[in-house]
């Protein structure tokens, strides 16, 4: 998708000086552009994008992949990186420019900030004046936060949370954070309920059609499949989950009893509205390639098993199989392309401007009763 | 069958989802599949939305035209089209799915046998695909042949009014070429089809920033107060290229600026600007104020033809740097060709919004460069208080950008900083390219979906093109009865005839220079 940024123009400033040195710089990036033969710039910032840093790798990585937004996401981009040593804050401001249509360069910003000793546990006062106004602020832990100096007050200004629970060690943990977050009142964005678009799609088209509409109400068995490093372990559960969560709140379920597992697999319960009774279960299948906790395949059975919808993941073409066994539809499963979300597609969807998702909430909820065998 | 009017509950899956209704499993039939529209636009943007997931997995593309084919040559030459045109390109895994939807039926569209091998294949596509018998029958293929053909497919038993399996047939522009041959186009079709079944495309419809009109106009609170006589001054609406006919001179002889750009894209673009708001958002609704709008719009008599319409046609010139020929040295065209190559009006709308606001319509060829707008002049002040460099005051405009560099601008005038008071006009300015981070889907991507979920609100309905008619048939007669003495009357690469600017009268206004 998106290229790279040219790095127009870098420096190191003191931490009192990063305004001043920002326009000072855009200033000269402005006045410079015809002498030097560059087409003329112009400064764009949709939102103050804060990311907090656990590692040296994760900050290369996020400067990376935050170079490669700007063209999509343009953005006051504010990296923060701890490190060891005496009590200091360095910054290092940056522009980045992207050409665009009528010979333009769009250019945004880059503030990183280096904190170390006691600095790094006031993060919230670093960046705070940082921010430019009437611009979102959207804050990334592209790691798992509890190794991370997230405070109340970074949180409490921040508009939205991007996370991926795939980061967190254990899936109950990173349900148990998200949660008191939502309760907090903030908008949290997972990135691993936005890799689930496709498998929801895919589910949801199965039922488009008036002939099959109705096996929603007869529907009695749901398997999700997922991948894990080694069977029955809870490692990258969490898309499973949330596909179950997010399932049986459309279909208005309250779960009836608890998990049950054995010989990895999760077995749980739904009583619907109308009485009937949907069993669920989470089956771990061993990983052979790919990321742990990738969805393998779903299956859902409905009317006494006369009609069977089934997704099969095949990981190595990067598509789908989608197979129908029902009545009055075509016996020959169908094939659809299924690529492996990109870690920057996913970040781009996660910042686009698409008002908070109420249905994330809900799920999010269902999934860690589920996760607690509730 | 099932029953007509049976409302189908929402699926409860698909809240929450890009698309709050996804389309059914259906097939997609193009007749003409071997044509310049198919390639360009058909499969570009059926490959991009199956990209996306927003067509369903169980689909089928049937293509149909006369030249023999196999599925395999088909399929190559899709890839090859949508290679060459998409904005998504063909990768391996999505496209190999992909192509496993294509299929293709080779025949004569005059011969009965060609629909029953259609209707046999497309059985056979339920079958296989799961495509549960719906269908949407896209024409791509000359106007005159489109009567024809539903004809055809009416005797065939393939197009049954239902909802579900549903069966719809789209139409592409020009829809007639006068009033008359629009009505008799209207009365054809419902011969064969009702209403509801037909989707008649404009294209423009489909564009993110046209249908942002309708957010800007009704979600703005800033806007809509001051959006009528009392405030506006005159709107102007350019649409403009600086193409010629690109070897389809023979097309164009018959059609000309009038017909193929003012009848339809400005008329979309002159009702979504001026209707009134909708009481909701639902096809009928939104097609009845654009109706209502364009029945309100002074009808010129012969008389009036001469003092708000003026016709132009290209000559030579330079675009970009090259020498271009005019448009009666393009190949198919008579060199005393009469055609207008641009056409400008002046149309006044009597209601109570719009009376005396006058709205500048343009459009041409090989103008300087590429540009669909509206722009809302508003009136200038009554008073200026600033006694020094007064007259350099100039009125705000709002420039709605439709393409490119799609986005919304308003000037307004700022104080010079120094010791005087010294105005100056300046720009805000927002851009869809900068402003959003996804890239919105093709005017055709979303265009095919609305069909195939069945929601026609941004399909003209046969009165709303019947009433664009209405409008253009006096100047088109008038325009018949007085051959063009001045023809070519404007250089390429010039923005058209000196004679538009008569159109302006003693007012003080001019055209922009987009």
């Amino acid at each position: 998708m998106s290229s790279a940024a040219d790095v127009l123009r870098t420096e190191d400033v003191p931490l009192d000086a990063i305004e001043p040195a920002l326009r000072a710089l855009w200033r000269s990036l402005s006045a410079g552009a015809p002498a030097e033969g560059r087409p003329a710039i112009t400064r764009v910032i949709t939102m103050n994008l804060v990311v907090l840093a656990g590692t040296e790798a994760d900050a290369e990585h996020a400067l990376e992949l935050s170079g490669r937004l700007a063209e999509r996401h343009p953005s006051r981009v504010i990296l923060v990186r701890s490190r060891s040593g005496p009590e200091k804050v360095s910054a290092h401001i940056s522009i980045l420019c992207h050409p665009s249509d009528g010979g333009r360069q769009l250019c945004s910003e880059q503030i990183q900030l280096v904190t170390a000793g006691k600095t790094a546990l006031r993060i919230a006062q670093h960046v705070a004046p940082l921010f430019v106004a009437d611009v979102p602020v959207v804050l990334w832990l592209p790691r798992h936060p509890l190794l991370l100096p997230v405070d109340e007050d970074l949180l409490a200004m921040a508009d939205r949370i991007v996370v991926d629970a795939r980061s967190f060690p254990e899936t109950e943990a990173a349900l148990d954070r998200m949660t008191s977050w939502l309760e907090s009142r903030r908008e949290v964005v997972d990135l691993a309920w936005l890799r689930l678009e496709r498998w929801r799609a895919l589910t949801a088209q199965f039922f488009e059609s008036a002939d099959s509409r109705h096996d929603l109400d007869v529907l009695e068995e749901v398997e999700v499949r997922y991948r894990t490093s080694r069977e029955g372990s809870p490692e990258g559960r969490v898309e499973a989950l949330y596909f179950l969560s997010w399932l049986a709140s459309r279909l208005g379920g309250r779960w009836e009893h608890g998990a049950v597992r054995s010989a990895g697999v999760d077995r749980f319960g739904a009583l619907r509205p109308n009485h009937t009774r949907v069993e669920m279960s989470l089956v771990a299948v061993a990983r052979t390639e790919g990321a742990c906790g990738d969805l393998a395949g779903v299956t859902l059975v409905a009317d006494g098993g006369r009609c069977r919808y089934e997704i099969a993941r095949v990981e190595e073409l990067e598509v789908a199989e989608v197979v129908v066994q029902a009545p009055r539809a075509g016996p020959a499963p169908v094939r659809v392309g299924f690529p492996t979300s990109h870690p920057l597609e996913l970040l781009s969807l996660a910042l686009s401007g698409m008002p908070s998702d109420p249905l994330y909430a809900q799920v999010l909820r269902g999934a860690r009763a589920l996760a607690e065998g509730r | 069958m099932t029953a007509v009017g049976i409302e189908l509950a929402p699926n409860p899956l698909s809240v929450g989802m890009a698309r709050t209704v996804a389309p059914e499993p259906c097939a997609f039939v193009i007749f003409g599949a071997s044509g310049d529209l198919t390639s360009r636009k058909l499969l570009p943007a059926l490959y991009a939305l199956w990209h996306h997931l927003l067509l369903p997995a169980r689909f089928a593309v049937v293509g149909v035209s006369r030249g023999d084919l196999s599925d395999a040559a088909f399929r190559d030459k899709a890839r090859a089209a949508v290679a060459e045109f998409g904005r998504v390109k063909p990768d391996g895994a999505s496209w190999n799915a992909f192509a496993e939807c294509l299929s293709y039926v080779g025949g004569d569209f005059d011969d009965p046998n060609t629909f029953e091998r259609l209707g046999e294949h497309l059985k056979k596509a339920d079958s296989e695909r799961g495509t549960a018998g719906n269908r949407v029958y896209y024409l791509a293929v000359p106007p005159s042949v489109f009567p024809p053909l539903i004809k055809k497919l009416g005797q065939a038993g393939m197009v049954e009014h239902g909802e579900r399996p549903y069966t719809r047939v789209v139409i592409e522009k020009p829809f007639g070429r006068d009033l008359k041959t629009a009505r008799a186009l209207n009365v054809e079709l419902a011969q064969t089809l009702v209403e509801d079944q037909v989707f008649r495309m404009d294209h423009y419809l489909g564009k993110e920033t046209v249908q942002n009109l309708f957010v800007f106009r009704f979600a703005n609170s800033l806007f809509e107060p001051v959006w009528n006589r009392n405030f506006v001054d005159h709107v102007q609406i350019t649409v403009a290229e600086p193409i010629g006919v690109e070897g389809r001179g023979a097309f164009y002889e018959e059609a000309g600026a009038l017909r193929d750009i003012v009848q339809n894209h400005m008329m979309q673009l002159l009702s979504l600007v001026a209707m009134e708001p909708p009481g909701r958002f639902t096809a009928n609704e939104v097609r009845d104020e654009k109706v209502k709008l364009l029945r309100s719009v002074h009808i010129p008599t012969a008389e009036e033809v001469d003092r708000m319409a003026v016709r132009g046609q290209y000559g030579s010139g330079a675009i970009a740097g090259e020498e271009v020929p005019g448009y009666r040295q393009e190949p198919g065209v008579a060199q005393d060709s009469p055609v207008e190559t641009y056409a400008a009006l002046r149309l006044e709308i009597d209601n109570w919004r719009w009376a005396g606001v006058p709205f500048y319509l343009r459009a041409g060829k090989r103008l300087p460069k590429r540009v669909s707008e509206i722009a809302v002049q508003f009136r200038s002040v009554p008073h200026l208080p600033f006694a020094e460099r007064a007259a350099q005051a100039e009125a705000c405009v709002l420039v709605l950008r439709i393409q490119p560099d799609e986005g919304i601008s308003l000037r307004f005038n700022a104080k010079v900083p120094g010791f005087r008071v010294a105005l100056q006009s300046v720009k805000m300015d927002f851009r869809y390219g900068t402003s959003f981070g996804s890239e919105p889907p093709e005017a055709y991507e979303r265009l095919i979906v609305d069909c195939m979920i069945g929601d026609p609100t941004l399909f003209a309905r046969a009165d709303e093109v019947e009433a664009a008619w209405t409008l253009m048939d006096p100047i088109l007669a008038a325009w018949a009865a007085h051959r063009p003495a001045d023809f070519p009357n404007y250089e390429s690469g010039t923005w058209g005839p000196a004679a538009a600017a008569k159109l302006f009268g003693r007012e003080a206004r001019a055209w922009r220079r987009p």
